[in-house]
């Protein structure tokens, strides 16, 4: 994808997953926060649903394809219930607000994670800037 | 075990090590495999000169602090809302820090809105925002 293809209100997605046991450890552990398994009893890393999102409109994108200099410039999320290993999970998202400025692109992406009831268990913002 | 609910006390923090090897491992486990974190000559190409840590690692320390604070609460309607101001490069010992600012009630139940950040040792913020968590 050519940077200058993205516009406002552009869909990604839908992105169906579901985390192993041994993958809710892995991220658990790759942040170094030891003591929390048991506090999310057994469960997912709310984070990991979003970092996941991230992987996949990076992939997209093109970004690590095309290695594009891009900056994390702000996150936000919300948790309504906390996700289970092997919990059929779909990510929607959607370029909320995209600019041009000269020649950076500021993007914004708003991204629904649903269960298999089409319950959302959480919703983020992720704002992503992309240098030429 | 009481939590946090005093406008302007401090919530319990910590510090961490972000080093490279702990980047590459958050570049796996999270699938973010975005050159900057990872390639050497690429990152010294860029603006930061160098590899830099994901942001969302430093969210990630915002995230346990509050599940530390707010154990019973945080996994169950919180929200997180971050600027992620300054990069964390690897080998740095950063801060992890809090403080509530704002109680309110919404829709019947009190909310905590805590001031969150993460800081590098140079005193530059890494990461700030606001938390919010329901009380009980």
């Amino acid at each position: 994808m050519n940077l200058d293809d993205l516009k406002s209100g552009q869909l990604f997605g839908p992105y169906p997953f579901e985390f192993s046991r041994s993958d809710a450890d892995d991220y658990i552990s790759a942040t170094g926060d030891e003591a929390t398994p048991h506090k999310f009893g057994g469960n997912v890393h709310p984070l990991h649903l979003d970092a996941f999102v991230l992987s996949r409109l990076i992939a997209d994108i093109g970004i690590v394809e095309n290695r594009i200099e891009t900056v994390h410039a702000g996150q936000q999320m919300t948790v309504h219930r906390e996700v289970a290993p092997t919990e059929n999970i779909v990510a929607n998202a959607t370029l909320k607000s995209c600019s041009n400025r000269r020649g950076t692109i500021w993007a914004i992406f708003e991204t629904e994670f649903v269960d298999h009831s089409g319950t959302a268990v959480a919703e983020s913002s992720s704002t992503i800037i992309m240098m030429p | 075990m009481s939590v946090p609910s005093t406008l302007g006390q401090s919530l319990q923090g910590f510090r961490r090590t972000v080093t490279q090897d702990r980047v590459t491992s958050y570049a796996h486990a999270s699938g973010d495999h975005n050159p900057i974190h990872l390639d050497e000559d690429f990152a010294a190409s860029t603006r930061f000169g160098r590899r830099i840590a994901h942001g969302m690692l430093s969210l990630a320390f915002v995230w346990e602090m509050m599940s530390l604070n707010y154990p019973s609460t945080w996994h169950r309607g919180g929200t997180v809302k971050t600027r992620f101001t300054s990069p964390v490069v690897p080998s740095e010992e950063v801060a992890v820090s809090g403080s509530v600012k704002r109680l309110r009630t919404i829709d019947g139940n009190q909310m905590v809105e805590c001031e969150v950040t993460v800081t590098r040792p140079n005193g530059e913020k890494a990461l700030t925002g606001s938390a919010t968590v329901l009380l009980a």
